[in-house]
């Protein structure tokens, strides 16, 4: 039988591996709409647009889509080679692994938690941040009537663009914030963890007679 | 292994490394340390006992004691029971 922390953790970084999997995608598709955006307005492609200052406000929109996606990929990049290490290793484990063979691979994802912390509350933030550019560069992209009166504000989406388009952003903003969701839920778990490991300090300085310093 | 550890960590990493002799060379490779520190963590742990420098030749080498297995046992159960209990991370 599987030692219940090894099970554990194997578990725990197949998840999170599957999440930053997941970010990876969000931030790939928000930088490739804003640039696709960007390179259409460029061609003249996007005369459609009801009035040039929605190309505008959509061109900025797409400008912000873009950083926010490549910076995405970047946060999320830097995290997943460091879990690929981690995770080779679990992997490349027989079925008889030693104790502290255990004890090894988790204080090598301490360790790289405690690296990854500060960046993981940045990706926390941009991931639905990201997915809400998307959204809201979809929206102006099928808008094919739009205007504000004394009355209020009324638009109408054009179908063809809608259907499609509309149901990708609102899967992009949808994946965001469950990856946002379970980014917490992992920074979670692992804080408590920090905070035991701190508390537990005292045991192990009092054996190794450290607390008479 | 790299990253940012505590003390305790890379103690009970050069502990459970040297449970068959090794070199300095080989500790601070293996650990990730420089060498002034490398000789800090050693000095502490030969002074303490948890290490014997042991004389194979012209080179030393450094061999966990007895006594060292105690910390290496608290250490593995302490962070083993992190997984016991407390938030669990799953989608």
């Amino acid at each position: 039988m599987m030692n219940p922390a090894l099970s554990q953790f194997k578990n725990e970084i197949r998840h999170f591996s599957l999440v930053t999997s997941a970010n990876l995608v969000i931030g790939a598709v928000a930088s490739a709409a804003g640039i696709l955006y960007i390179i259409a307005a460029i061609l003249g492609l996007t005369t459609n647009l009801v009035s040039p200052e929605l190309r505008v406000i959509a061109g900025a929109i797409a400008m912000v889509c873009f950083g926010l996606g490549v910076s995405v990929l970047h946060v999320t990049l830097g995290i997943s080679r460091g879990l690929r290490g981690i995770k080779d290793k679990i992997d490349r484990e027989g079925p008889a692994v030693t104790d502290d063979r255990i004890t090894c691979l988790i204080v090598q994802m301490t360790a790289f938690y405690r690296d990854i912390r500060k960046t993981l509350g940045t990706i926390i933030l941009l991931g639905p941040l990201c997915g809400f550019c998307v959204f809201v560069l979809g929206i102006v992209i099928g808008l094919e009537t739009f205007s504000i009166t004394s009355s209020g504000v009324s638009f109408t989406l054009d179908n063809r663009v809608t259907i499609l388009a509309q149901a990708i952003t609102l899967a992009i903003v949808v994946s965001s914030l469950l990856s946002s969701h379970y980014f917490t839920k992992f920074a979670m778990a692992w804080n408590h963890r920090i905070d035991t490991i701190e508390a537990s300090e005292c045991t192990l300085k009092t054996t190794l007679g450290l607390d008479d310093q | 292994m790299s990253g940012r550890r505590t003390v305790y960590e890379i103690y009970w990493e050069i502990l459970v490394y040297c449970k068959t002799p090794r070199s300095f060379t080989a500790i601070i490779n293996r650990c990730d340390l420089n060498s002034k520190t490398g000789q800090e963590y050693l000095r502490f742990l030969v002074a303490r006992g948890y290490l014997v420098a042991v004389e194979s030749g012209e080179r030393a080498s450094y061999q966990s004691t007895p006594r060292a297995a105690e910390y290496i046992a608290l250490f593995s159960s302490l962070y083993q029971k992190l997984f016991d209990s407390g938030p669990e991370f799953r989608l």
